[in-house]
């Protein structure tokens, strides 16, 4: 299913005051390979998965029971949302519900949830143990997931490496182009055409990485 | 399909054909039709190559009719490779073709006599035999090229490449997808080893003078099919998932669950696993000319999960390498080229090689050190090493266990003498039971995520309790072998396990077909027969509990990064067949 809801107001309008590149795109699920490689964004203090999912980012309800059937915390297979906490170090998958019995064993409180007994998170690990401070929480999101909510997560925006981004927009074809209207990096406007990428005055180490819709 | 076709390959002559009633093995079809006529008919001491083994192949009980997902086609014998029973099915064209014609199976049997190699034409009028040592050592595609002339493109055909012929313990026979290529394999178990020691190349299939098979309820039957297909469309996995990204949407959940196994089942997860990812295969498949990322291996299939791999310059290059092969050839090689796999894919089908097989094998000659771990090109040339019969060829032919033997390697990731698949048990218990446990070695979809739960087979389980893990395995082994008797394709299962509406659908479409009044008890009922059988035939076959394990360094080297072990006990195992 997709995502409709209104997009939230950004938790951190300034992504850790990194570089920041802005796009005016009208296709952002054409980054969703960039998403399934990783990237990381601001929290600002340990929660649960559902107060991450629900208040930071804005999946709730219907797409999170729906279509998040699969979630990895830490490598850790999830079936609580409200137990799993997000904290420092913290590395975070999503994805929708996957076919065999591979698929079926991950899949959030499923029936075969036994088979995977092992990497499965079992203990709730106390919120008050973890120090009150913000962080970034290292993100992947795969498959549908990673295509229905690539507009709202690159609303809120993204800290990516450089060389990923780079690659990123290296592998795209010409329609991934098509679609992109204007690029800014802080403030500043850029050529936004295919064969001006290499000119774009990156800067080495992480950027932080916001898509708009053109309207 | 009321016959079944016999040909006695040792005839005066040269191999002679029968036709005859399906007899005592009427309501059979696809697994249940193959096991029961090993089970029956071939002594389970036999040498797998020798003239008392016999070659089944079954369309299901479905295939043929106008019911969706339902063209998988059963091959059975005395495996080369694990020397237990086996059942491998795959895709493509002909188990409909066989359905449509009528015959409930084709059984090669008897002892070859001399060095000829022959085809078989299959159409409405009767069967013809001929000589064809033109046809001798061609590849899958060179063969298809060479038949295209003479019977055009809408045949089926059910074939043996070059491993094949030369009898290797790790050889598939290729059928034709609708684009009339040599794509979809009976991969597993060295299938295409027996049809070589038969001396048949090939078997060309004509349905195009007969019509659909028609249900004893017509009307019925259409509404059970319409509400099946519409269960399949409107799941996630059936409707979306499978048809956008193929099954290796699969390679990024389990490297993030450390349970992709890398560098020969060494490490859990692969670093460069978004190279290999089906997200980025779907988008190749879309953004190349001439790729295709939602196609059938067979006309009327709701779920449309593979697709057509090209390259860069818009050539075709394979179907679309399922997740198996993508991780067989790739991250347990530490090869993290989607095209470098498209290669080894359209090789392994060419030559008539399991992938799964083959590429754990490479997996193990790279830990001996014939070649580095991400050497592409060097598992290329080994690829054309075993499909051109050279002395290295030979021995990675015959398989991982024999591989590791020949390099004298503890590591070699096998159960009875078959490759694990692309899930590494240490992570994932409960399949690990199942490849200890499976009749066929290890083997993924023996136990598949069929609706045990609705099919409550052997009681109401708890999966939370502790001994869960050996009866959810037991429960899934059942349903599966039922299932791979109908010819409906397991991808179906998720549409089953999750909506109930569907499984009733598809058992009705079953009744309405045939005219029964099935409940999901004789489906049970079917799945525990099949499974009695191949365990009484391996049990005389010489395989008992001992055998129903892993390879014990999965017990003893913990995997990254979880750092687990295969810690289910043999008790457990051996609970598996209480039934």
């Amino acid at each position: 299913m997709t995502y409709t809801a209104d997009f939230p107001e950004p938790y951190d309008k300034t992504l850790d005051n990194l570089p920041m590149v802005l796009m005016r795109h009208d296709a952002p699920e054409r980054f969703s390979l960039l998403l399934q490689g990783g990237f990381l964004m601001p929290v600002p203090e340990p929660c649960t998965l559902r107060e991450f999912l629900c208040e930071l980012v804005g999946v709730c309800g219907v797409y999170t029971e729906k279509t998040i059937q699969t979630i990895f915390l830490d490598g850790l297979a999830i079936d609580d949302l409200d137990t799993a906490m997000i904290k420092p170090g913290a590395r975070l998958a999503l994805s929708a519900a996957m076919p065999g019995l591979a698929g079926a064993t991950m899949r959030r409180g499923g029936y075969y949830r036994k088979m995977r007994e092992g990497i499965s998170q079992k203990v709730l690990d106390g919120a008050e143990a973890t120090a009150k401070e913000a962080f970034r929480l290292q993100v992947r999101l795969y498959n549908a997931v990673g295509r229905d909510l690539a507009g709202l997560f690159l609303h809120l925006g993204i800290l990516v490496p450089t060389t990923d981004f780079k690659k990123f927009l290296a592998s795209q074809p010409q329609k991934f182009f098509d679609h992109l209207h204007a690029v800014e990096l802080d403030g500043v406007p850029l050529p936004h055409t295919q064969d001006a990428v290499d000119s774009w005055p990156l800067p080495e180490g992480y950027l932080g990485l916001r898509v708009a819709d053109v309207a | 399909m009321d016959k079944i076709l016999r040909i006695d390959v040792g005839a005066q002559g040269g191999p002679k054909a029968t036709v005859e009633p399906v007899g005592d093995y009427a309501g059979m079809g696809g697994r249940g039709m193959t096991t029961m006529v090993v089970y029956k008919e071939v002594p389970a001491d036999c040498h797998p190559l020798g003239p008392e083994n016999k070659l089944v192949i079954s369309p299901g009980l479905m295939s043929g009719s106008a019911a969706s997902s339902s063209g998988r086609l059963s091959v059975g014998c005395k495996s080369p490779l694990t020397g237990t029973i086996k059942e491998s099915n795959a895709g493509g064209t002909a188990a409909q073709a066989l359905g449509r014609l009528g015959y409930a199976a084709v059984i090669l049997e008897g002892e070859r006599q001399g060095d000829d190699m022959y085809k078989v034409f299959i159409d409405d009028q009767g069967v013809k035999i001929e000589k064809a040592n033109e046809l001798k050592m061609l590849p899958n595609y060179d063969l298809i090229d060479k038949l295209k002339p003479v019977y055009g493109e809408k045949v089926s055909v059910i074939s043996i490449g070059t491993a094949g012929e030369m009898r290797f313990s790790n050889s598939s026979i290729a059928v034709t997808d609708p684009e009339f290529r040599p794509t979809r394999h009976c991969g597993r178990g060295g299938v295409g080893a027996v049809m070589g020691s038969k001396g048949i190349k090939c078997i060309v299939v004509d349905a195009s003078n007969t019509k659909m098979r028609q249900p004893v309820n017509p009307e019925g039957f259409k509404e059970a099919n319409r509400k099946f297909v519409e269960g399949l469309k409107q799941h996630a996995v059936t409707g979306q998932g499978l048809p956008t990204y193929g099954t290796n949407v699969l390679t990024n959940v389990l490297n993030e669950a450390g349970g992709y196994p890398t560098y020969n089942f060494r490490e859990g997860r692969y670093k460069h696993h978004q190279n290999l990812s089906g997200e980025l295969q779907a988008e190749n498949m879309k953004n190349r000319e001439g790729g295709q990322p939602t196609h059938g291996c067979h006309r009327g299939c709701a779920i449309q999960c593979s697709g057509i791999y090209t390259d860069k310059d818009g050539n075709y290059m394979t179907k679309q390498p399922e997740y198996e092969t993508v991780w067989s050839h790739g991250g347990n090689c530490g090869i993290d080229d989607l095209d470098v796999v498209a290669k080894l894919d359209y090789l392994d089908d060419n030559y008539g090689l399991d992938t799964i097989e083959m590429g754990v094998t490479i997996g193990v000659a790279m830990e001996a050190g014939v070649i580095e771990f991400g050497d592409g090109e060097g598992a290329i040339n080994l690829v054309h090493e075993v499909g051109k019969g050279t002395p290295l060829g030979r021995i990675l032919g015959a398989g991982t266990a024999t591989t590791a033997r020949c390099y004298g390697l503890e590591h070699a990731p096998v159960v009875k003498g078959q490759a694990m698949p692309a899930y590494d048990p240490r992570s994932v218990k409960g399949i690990g039971v199942t490849y200890a446990t499976s009749t066929m070695g290890a083997d993924h979809t023996a136990g598949y995520a069929v609706a045990t739960n609705i099919l409550k087979v052997g009681g109401d389980v708890d999966p939370l309790k502790v001994e869960g893990q050996a009866e959810l395995s037991r429960n899934l082994q059942v349903a599966t072998a039922a299932l791979d008797a109908t010819g409906y394709c397991l991808f179906i299962a998720f549409a089953i396990l999750d909506q109930p509406e569907t499984f009733n659908a598809m058992v009705d479409s079953i009744n309405q077909m045939y005219g029964l009044s099935m409940t999901g008890d004789d489906v049970v009922a079917l799945g525990q027969k099949i499974l009695k059988m191949e365990q009484e035939f391996n049990k005389k076959a010489g395989f008992g509990p001992e055998h129903d394990r892993l390879p014990r360094y999965f017990s003893r080297e913990p995997l990254t990064p979880h750092n687990v072990v295969f810690d289910v006990p043999a008790e457990e195992l051996d609970k598996v067949y209480n039934f």
